[in-house]
């Protein structure tokens, strides 16, 4: 992983802020030459950043995040919220130092509007002034040109200088029709949103309330926020994933066999023991899979972890029954000898009993014990509509702590109609910790409902796409995806149930041990519930035996929420190391470490060994014959 | 992949007690199919057996005590329809049978995988059986 290391920035903006120097006053802003009056915001600043660091910059402010607040307004600008208290000295020991482009206070007018000014402003000059006169008012300034137009030149300036004082000098100077700040005039989060086709669709993943292929739309929000968490991982190639399942395409269009581990001895079902592929129409391997980790390529659908890797195992006949329960449990250790950090399991056996295959429990909680993520569905057992609360099936019900089970919520952020009711009084542990959003019903349940998930399919007429499926009615023609094509039917809108959800959790999960795989199945699995949207109006209470938060009966601690639980992760392994004296050889370990008011001792070494990123701050004192190590 | 649905059985609460034993161990029961087992793609489950072809089947009561599971039901009895197997409300009462059964033991029972796509709403405390003998009804 990249370590920076802004010593010599430091410097640098040192150099360039003592190269200025403007009156202190009143502050103001040129409307042509009406002077419009302006207050600092005490507790806001704008910070601009390069586009080369920008991923490093919002890991560096989300470390910091029990202290600030950040909105993204595009993919370079960011209003940092802070105590008015701490503004100078966070400002001036931290912002100026993670390699930001410029900071800029927040101004608000008379009138209570507040106007956020960047590094930019925009200037018209009068139409007799002479080039040579614009190039020396340029030079003065050391602004550069962005940007030129009819209307306008997009100026910038200096990094650490004030754009508000500069665009008034350049209308003091006579030569413009106007020039002000370029405000920042509308405030929205920054989301990464993939370009592949299919994503529309995925209303899981970021719904706008779109219409989908099916013609049904959502509740704006009523999803994960993955395009939110995108801005700050996509995952590591590093971080596997076995969908124990129907099997994985080789080669899928999103999903090549470079994101695949496919091992000898991964298929437990029948055909060759060395292929976990996918027979016949049996898809449901490849939906899980895609959900997952689907490549953002331009092409079908995009993936949760898209930079993660796929272990697929196969666990069903090719007529689609189950193997052996003890096959089962030797395909959980599979996956856990071989290495994969989360297990994602859309099956299980409709019933209730928590210790119903004991060895299949056993291997369950052998991998959680050697640190995989094991994250089932719930199952589909509820009707909701008829009064039917349903059970939380075997085996997403064991009593081993750090297994996820999950549930089902829909577009709307309502509990899914299939998906179960938790049962605190139960001695079968019926306890759902989160859902995440699948279809709303089944067609037999409510009959303008189905299955309305996308994910990959096995290219070709095999799988789910052309339809041949049914939800227990006949599924309705939403048309072929693609329709025709070198990737022709690679894709479905015919995915569902809980089987969907669990594979968003695993995900998840998976983008979180990205940023810190150090952390425990259990410690995964508290972030993905402490972060769980409060969703659907259900009432979320303290509830004995659920320590993460509050928590309700149909939705568990709530939706899973990507963004929220990768910032969390990214929290969960930032080290601060702050006033020492380093008298012995010392090493400092973390996902992000942040250190000021450091003295190495002469003949002492003091190792920095980051993940992503180390940010040193001084004062920081490393003399002659101490050593600084920043790996 | 094929969905089977049984939302019927969901309202049907199946008794500890079995009908009409015809030895220590063999029961004999009037009742109806009414659908396939959801989590099997195909009608059949394993290997034929002394009845032909053998699958995974719902069977309930006349009189609604019981639901009885069996993964060797002699599907040869029936000519199913295709949209049996889609759509087994419609069928409700289609099926009759009369069946001599044993109880499953504990190394009987089956354990059926499923994927959770399906809509599953059985709770697993249906009684699972081997069928010694079946007769269809008129």
């Amino acid at each position: 992983m990249k370590t920076q290391y802004y010593i010599s920035l430091m410097i640098c903006v040192l150099i360039v802020t003592k190269s200025f120097a403007f009156v202190a006053g009143e502050k103001y802003y040129y409307a042509y030459n009406e002077k419009i009056f302006l207050n600092e915001v005490s507790n806001k600043m704008i910070i601009s950043c390069n586009a080369n660091n920008i991923s490093n910059i919002k890991i560096a402010l989300l470390s910091n995040s029990n202290v600030i607040k950040t909105e993204w307004q595009n993919d370079s600008i960011c209003i940092v919220t802070i105590e008015s208290s701490q503004y100078a000295a966070f400002k001036e020991n931290f912002i100026q130092q993670i390699g930001v482009k410029s900071v800029q206070p927040m101004y608000i007018t008379v009138d209570g509007l507040e106007m956020g000014i960047t590094d930019e402003f925009v200037v018209h000059f009068n139409e007799e002034t002479l080039q040579s006169k614009i190039d020396e008012l340029h030079q003065k300034y050391y602004v550069s040109v962005k940007e030129v137009t009819e209307l306008y030149q997009l100026l910038s300036v200096p990094v650490n200088m004030d754009a508000l004082e500069i665009a008034n000098a350049y209308q003091e100077s006579g030569l413009v029709e106007f020039s002000h700040p370029n405000f920042i005039s509308k405030i929205e989060l920054h989301q990464t949103i993939p370009s592949d086709p299919y994503f529309v669709n995925q209303f899981y993943l970021h719904n706008t309330g779109q219409t989908m292929a099916n013609g049904h739309s959502g509740t704006s929000g009523a999803d994960i926020n993955a395009p939110e968490a995108w801005d700050i991982t996509k995952g590591s190639s590093q971080i596997v994933i076995a969908v124990l399942d129907q099997g994985v395409t080789s080669n899928h269009p999103d999903l090549p066999n470079t994101r695949q581990v496919r091992l000898n001895g991964s298929n437990f079902a029948d055909g060759n023991v060395n292929d976990p592929s996918p027979t016949g129409d049996n898809n449901h391997g490849n939906s899980c899979a895609g959900v997952i980790a689907a490549s953002h390529n331009s092409e079908g659908i995009s993936g949760i972890a898209p930079n993660c890797k796929i272990m697929p195992i196969r666990i069903f006949n090719s007529d689609g029954s189950g193997i052996s329960t003890t096959n089962v449990a030797n395909a959980i250790n599979f996956a856990k000898n071989n290495g994969a950090h989360v297990i994602s399991n859309s099956w299980g056996y409709n019933d209730d009993n928590p210790n119903l295959v004991p060895v299949i429990k056993n291997a369950i909680s052998g991998a959680v014990t050697s640190g995989c993520v094991v994250v089932f569905s719930a199952g589909n057992t509820a009707n909701h509509v008829s009064g039917n609360n349903g059970y939380v099936q075997f085996p997403s019900n064991v009593n081993v702590s750090g297994v996820l089970t999950v549930g089902a919520s829909d577009r709307y952020d309502s509990q899914a109609n299939y998906s179960p009711t938790s049962n605190t009084s139960s001695s079968n542990n019926q306890i759902i910790e989160v859902v995440a959003p699948s279809h709303r019903a089944y067609s037999c349940q409510i009959s303008t409902e189905t299955f309305e998930a996308w994910s990959i399919d096995i290219p070709g007429s095999a799988g789910y796409n052309p339809n041949k499926n049914d939800d227990c009615g006949i599924l309705p023609e939403i048309g072929e995806f693609p329709s025709s094509g070198t990737n022709y039917l690679s894709y479905t809108g015919y995915f569902g149930g809980t089987s969907c959800s669990a594979p968003e959790v695993a995900g998840v999960a998976a983008l979180i041990l990205s940023i810190n795989t150090n952390l425990t199945p259990i410690q995964v699995a508290n972030i993905i519930e402490s972060t769980a949207r409060k969703a659907g109006g259900y009432t979320y209470q303290n509830t004995s035996g659920l320590p993460n938060g509050t928590w309700n009966s149909q939705m568990g601690y709530g939706v899973l929420d990507a963004y929220a639980a990768v910032q969390n992760a990214v929290i969960s392994c930032t080290i601060n190391y702050n006033n020492h004296t380093v008298s012995t050889n010392t090493t400092i370990t973390g996902c992000v470490i942040n250190t000021q008011n450091v003295t190495v001792q002469t003949g002492k070494k003091l190792t920095l060994d980051a993940e992503i990123y180390t940010y040193i701050q001084g004062p920081f004192s490393v003399p002659l014959g101490a050593q600084l190590e920043v790996k | 992949m094929k969905t089977k649905i049984l939302f019927l059985l969901t309202i049907l609460l199946c008794t500890a007690g079995c009908n009409e034993p015809v030895n220590n161990n063999e029961y004999v029961t009037e009742g109806y199919v009414i659908c396939k087992h959801p989590c099997l793609n195909e009608e059949l489950y394993g290997e034929n057996n002394a009845y032909g072809k053998a699958g995974g089947y719902y069977i309930i009561s006349t009189d609604l005590n019981d639901t009885l599971l069996t993964f060797n039901f002699p599907v040869d009895l029936f000519d199913f329809p295709v949209q049996f197997f889609h759509q087994p409300h419609l069928y409700r009462n289609e099926y009759k049978i009369k069946v001599v059964y044993k109880v499953a033991s504990q190394e009987e029972l089956v354990y059926s995988l499923c994927n959770d796509m399906i809509y599953n709403p059985f709770d697993g405390h249906d009684i699972q059986i081997i069928v010694k003998s079946a007769l269809k009804i008129n």
